[in-house]
């Protein structure tokens, strides 16, 4: 032991050159996450513990001001959503546009971006015709929708189709039309959703494995079934997971084409939460019992996202490319 | 004979199978369904309000470019801001407005989520990792209605009506946003600032001068749709900055209104293509940037 030497002042230099390395990135690190941490903690994290906190307050317009009341807001709740049928309604609206949006708009927009990945004919110009509607202001799309539908699919109901004026489909009065028009609406400006994602997870896919389905004479279908989809599948059920929340939640853009004043017939539940914020329904009296709705629809939900995620890993192909 | 052989793309579909043919035709009257109401509205554009009524789908009989005029010099939204008289502000005020809402929350937007994968991408530590962890789990925890609290707080922090303070809102690194930089971070070999290292480059010069260029096409495709997404929000500036309308809530305000007579519609259509001129100039300036390739994983990262 005693000749052995320990080489001290080297290693220490070494050790101190390391260490000195060590802290320049700690400093570092500590400069370029410091603002993105607090923004967190604020935006985030603050928001969301004030958010549980309100639940379980009450406003008191005299003193302009919240105070705790128990669990008040929630037996609230409770009462509302077992009798009203107004707020049933907007939960069972939200779940038809849900259900529309992940069972015919996903397989649309991973239909269509197959077929993109394929260079189908005229590919190159159907993806920027795709692209369009994520250009376009949601606002304006909506203004040229309106006024299309009112203008000039009246017209041609009037003119071509020989409609009485009185006749002719209301679009956006008549909640019967107004109501699936808003689920169509939906769809429509929702077929190239995704599309760059899914695009770049099939293209993802190494060429040997499909020359190799190719060789074997696959049909298109069946390659899509059997060799594209097992190897997009993170990305699908990531959709679907993040988009799980939405089973209460679904809407069509109701506030920016009525405003404060969608039919009742056809409002959502977001719809309602947000008139509780803004416009000319809101109010702060109103805050609590919308953050206490909010609550129990998360309470709700937390266990069915994370056992769909649960679900989906279990299934997971786990394809390596 | 080697042009005659010209090879396909491995994934280019040969032949007309019964699928290829109804995804054809599909996405055919999918445009169509697009162009139809886009080319009406844009020719409605140069109508006037009585042309229109008496010839729908005509040409305008005379073309005027009044609505245009008409639109910078008397469109309007009423505001009422905090210690300045109610006026009307005026569509340049309000894209105003929308260059400083976009710009400012894009580069915030970008930077704060760039910055932030860099950090957790290219170095080892506790906090990298627990922020990685935190993009993720605020992806699947699925918090409903936190509206209301987020309210308060903009109230509360005096982020309502200024531009600013929905800079610093949005300037957070949560989203897809993060993961498609942190994959392209992690994508790029520990070489380049090893080597940039030992020529006596500091971590910022690694990061803005090495790194950041490697992957300057993500950044740059990702700044795009950052602000188009931005100049189009309504949402935000909705619930935010009513008394700092930008373009998106002025047409939104002058869709809701019927009180006077110069709300009509061939006005309301000049109005979304005096918004949309912008984006499309940028889209087409630069088409090649929006097809990018993006890889944002599944959900076990």
């Amino acid at each position: 032991m005693e000749n052995f030497h320990f080489p001290q002042v080297k290693g220490k230099k070494e050790l101190g050159g390391f260490a000195k390395k060590r802290r320049a990135d700690q400093i570092f690190l500590a400069c370029i996450f410091a603002f993105p941490i607090l923004q967190f903690f604020v935006m985030y994290v603050g928001v969301n513990i004030n958010s549980i906190l309100l639940a379980f307050q009450t406003y008191d317009a005299k003193q302009s001001a919240y105070y705790f009341s128990g669990l008040g807001n929630f037996k609230e709740v409770i009462r509302v959503f077992s009798g009203d049928t107004f707020l049933l309604g907007t939960v069972k609206r939200g779940m038809i546009y849900y259900f529309f949006s992940t069972f015919v708009g996903m397989p649309i927009n991973l239909f269509v971006a197959y077929l993109l990945y394929k260079r189908i004919r005229g590919a190159e110009f159907f993806r920027v015709v795709l692209f369009i509607p994520s250009l376009i202001s949601s606002m304006a799309m909506i203004i040229m929708f309106q006024n299309f539908l009112n203008e000039g699919v009246t017209e041609i109901f009037l003119t071509v189709l020989k409609y009485d004026p009185y006749n002719v489909p209301r679009f956006f009065t008549d909640p019967t039309i107004a109501f699936p028009l808003m689920i169509f609406y939906n769809l429509w400006v929702g077929v190239g959703g995704g599309m760059i994602i899914y695009m770049s997870a099939m293209s993802r896919v190494p060429v040997s494995v499909i020359e190799y389905g190719r060789l074997e004479g696959i049909s298109l279908l069946r390659e899509f079934v059997s060799v594209i989809f097992p190897m997009i599948y993170p990305t699908v059920t990531l959709f679907i997971v993040t988009g799980l929340p939405g089973l209460f939640m679904g809407s069509g853009p109701l506030y920016l084409f009525y405003g404060d004043h969608a039919l009742p017939e056809m409002q959502t539940l977001s719809y309602y939460l947000f008139t509780r914020i803004v416009g000319e329904n809101s109010s702060f009296q109103q805050y609590p019992f919308a953050s206490a709705v909010g609550l129990t629809i998360t309470f709700i939900m937390a266990p069915i996202v994370f056992a769909a995620r649960k679900f989906f890993n279990h299934f997971d192909p786990n394809v390596e490319y | 004979m080697a042009k005659v052989l010209k090879k396909k793309k491995y994934n280019e579909v040969r032949g007309y199978g019964a699928l290829t043919v109804v995804g054809f035709i599909f996405l055919l009257v999918y445009s169509l369904s697009l162009f139809v109401p886009a080319l009406w509205s844009f020719m409605t554009t140069f109508k006037t309000e009585e042309d229109l009524y008496y010839n729908v789908f005509g040409l305008p009989e005379v073309w005027t470019f009044e609505n245009y005029i008409t639109a910078f010099s008397k469109m309007y939204v009423s505001v009422n801001p905090t210690g300045v008289k109610p006026y009307k502000m005026y569509l340049d005020e309000m894209i105003l407005n929308s260059v400083l809402y976009a710009v400012g929350c894009t580069l915030a937007n970008v930077f704060t989520a760039a910055i932030t994968a860099y950090g957790c991408a290219r170095f080892k530590s506790k906090v990298g990792s627990w922020l990685h962890a935190s993009v993720i789990l605020v992806m699947i925890i699925p918090i409903i209605g936190s509206g209301p609290s987020e309210m308060q707080f903009v109230r509360a922090l005096g982020f309502r009506n200024h531009i600013w303070g929905m800079v610093l809102m949005k300037a957070n690194y949560l989203g897809t946003d993060f993961l498609i930089y942190y994959a392209a971070f992690k994508g790029i070999s520990k070489d380049y600032s090893d080597a940039a290292s030992i020529d006596g480059a500091g971590n910022f010069t690694i990061m803005m001068n090495v790194i950041f260029p490697l992957i300057g096409a993500t950044i740059a495709t990702m700044s795009l749709l950052a602000f188009i997404g931005f100049w189009n929000d309504s949402n935000t500036p909705l619930l935010y900055l009513p008394d700092r309308p930008t373009l998106a809530l002025g047409l939104y305000k002058f869709n809701q209104r019927t009180d006077n007579n110069l709300v009509n519609i061939p006005m309301r259509l000049t109005g979304c293509f005096i918004m949309f001129a912008p984006i499309l100039a940028i889209f087409i300036a630069f088409r090649k940037r929006f097809m990018l390739n993006v890889n944002i994983g599944g959900l076990k990262g």
